[in-house]
């Protein structure tokens, strides 16, 4: 709670607390926000609420009644999520224009706690070193190791960007054929959102989307709600949702092995290498933004 | 699970002192066994030669622990990025992203001081004063019993095992260095030894060594010591 205080650039922040699948009309979704206990419901088919539970006194899957609704947050529905904050919001939600694209299929594959600090969880989504040994056989094989030097940025936006990734992949999407070197682009619009563009097997001009929106529950606990925008027509819906949930399964008992489940910034505290520039630029990012909340800083360690 | 923290004032006096972190047969050839030492996590293994590693349980990547990672024989291996560090050294040997780069020099697991003797595995987190009679005096034919996890400071168990004695009638007990027990039969010979591991604040393991008896005597004797360490271990538990 003493960060969460500290820490007014996460505070008046969006943030995802259920995808939308996961929220029938009347009934009651309880969960935790920033330390917050927090409950969420659908009214009916437009409506959404979001109020703070302080007491924990909404069970989960209860019936929604006007007797229970605390004070109300601000609720806005977007990419699939359900979007909040416990204070007021300073930016308006971050832009992904592909989800407005024709011929795009979105799917939210599913909503996973972990153990670890949400910072973790988006770092770990922005790395390709670890392909070949957490995802072996899939987006990652030995002796394909190499990660080749990409680029960078910040853009116009304040988003850390890295562009010309590029890596050798099994199966680098549902409906692949074989291995491809496959090209990636990483955007990081704000800290416990990122986003990743990435070659379509199918149609090679064009990204498929895959987002990755994290929910911090405390500082050393989240919940990853994944979230594609695909342009994958033949796929069934659950093997597109199987396919990246086993990904992520992969990466979950990593994730809940880090000895420190909050982000070290101090670029000291752990020893980056070329390969791990996006996790660099996004560690110092997230210094510059002041974050304090789910980080542990230079004067910490 | 915690975040890492700095050593416990309670635990810094230990700093300098050899102590028990595992018996021979916790690590058999292979193994990647995590222990714990004054509150620092362990990643414990033996090379191909059987030379005994004992190290941070931590690769100094990302901080993901190492004993969830591969035993290659003489490296072991970081399961997160394929990382590989040197038996002995510590020094990273491999980084796969850039597999024809050599790894800079700084970059290493940090390694603790290890001995392997009479049955048992000992670390010191800083540099030790001298081999400790713990070690050095272990009786030469002794039977190892089994350790037990007590959830209480290492003083406190330290303090109930002198108290509890375990001596036979007319024996002696001593505690000759703040981690040892020395239980001795009325004709001086030493009959028990009892060695004590802090591995946190608040969290100690006993491991007893018991001097060797003729024949049957000795399974017997070691049952019905483990069943007085278990009691012993509900009623220092029940008080703290």
């Amino acid at each position: 709670m003493n960060a969460t205080a500290r820490d007014p650039v996460i505070c008046n922040d969006w943030h995802p607390v259920a995808g939308c699948i996961d929220l029938p009309i009347g009934r009651v979704h309880s969960t935790v926000l920033l330390d917050t206990p927090i409950a969420v419901a659908r009214r009916d088919e437009q409506t959404y609420l979001v109020w703070l539970d302080p007491e924990h006194r909404c069970r989960h899957h209860m019936p929604l009644d006007a007797a229970i609704i605390g004070p109300t947050l601000p609720a806005t529905l977007r990419y699939g999520h359900l979007w909040t904050s416990i204070d007021e919001p300073r930016h308006p939600l971050f832009s992904l224009p592909e989800a407005d694209e024709a011929g795009r299929r979105p799917c939210h594959p599913g909503s996973i706690g972990v153990h670890t600090g949400g910072l973790r969880a988006i770092e770990n989504f922005l790395d390709l070193a670890h392909f070949p040994f957490v995802h072996t056989g899939i987006l990652g094989a030995e002796p394909y190791t190499e990660v080749l030097d990409y680029t960078v940025t910040i853009n116009d936006a304040n988003e850390v960007v890295a562009t010309e990734c590029r890596f050798v992949q099994p199966q680098a999407a549902l409906n692949a054929t074989g291995a491809a070197e496959i090209h990636y682009i990483y955007r990081v619009p704000r800290p416990y959102t990122a986003i990743l563009y990435k070659t379509c097997p199918l149609q090679p001009e064009r990204f498929d989307v895959i987002a990755l929106f994290v929910q911090p529950v405390t500082e050393t606990r989240c919940i990853a709600h994944q979230w594609i925008c695909i342009l994958d027509s033949s796929s069934s819906e659950a093997a597109l949702r199987q396919f990246q949930l086993t990904i992520f399964g992969q990466d979950k008992p990593i994730l809940e092995n880090h000895r420190e489940k909050r982000l070290p910034l101090d670029p000291r505290a752990e020893m980056p290498v070329r390969a791990d520039a996006t996790s660099s630029a996004y560690r110092r990012w997230l210094a510059g933004l002041g974050v304090r909340y789910g980080t542990i800083s230079a004067s910490q360690q | 699970m915690n975040d890492r923290v700095s050593m416990h004032p309670a635990l810094a006096a230990y700093r300098h002192r050899w102590i028990v972190i595992a018996r021979t047969a916790d690590v058999p050839a292979g193994h990647l066994f995590h222990g714990r030492l004054l509150g620092e996590e362990l990643a414990v293994w033996r090379n191909n030669a059987g030379h005994i590693n004992v190290w941070e349980n931590r690769c100094p990547h990302r901080g993901v622990r190492l004993t969830i990672g591969s035993h290659l024989g003489d490296q072991l291996q970081c399961r997160y990025h394929g990382w590989r560090y040197a038996t002995g050294s510590g020094g990273c040997v491999h980084i796969p992203a850039h597999p024809n780069e050599t790894p800079p020099a700084r970059i290493g697991v940090k390694v603790f001081r290890a001995l392997e003797r009479s049955g048992f595995i000992w670390a010191s987190t800083e540099e030790p004063s001298s081999e400790p009679a713990s070690i050095a005096h272990l009786p030469a034919d002794h039977h190892p019993l089994r350790s037990a996890i007590m959830r209480a400071p290492a003083e406190v168990v330290a303090a109930a095992l002198l108290r509890h004695a375990f001596a036979p009638a007319g024996g002696t007990a001593q505690r000759i260095d703040p981690l040892t027990v020395v239980v001795r039969h009325a004709t001086g010979q030493e009959t028990l030894r009892w060695l004590i591991q802090p591995s946190t604040v608040d969290t100690s393991i006993v491991y007893g060594v018991h001097a060797a008896t003729v024949g049957g005597a000795w399974l017997e004797a070691a049952q019905q010591l483990n069943a007085s360490l278990q009691s012993l271990r509900s009623t220092i538990e029940a008080q703290t």
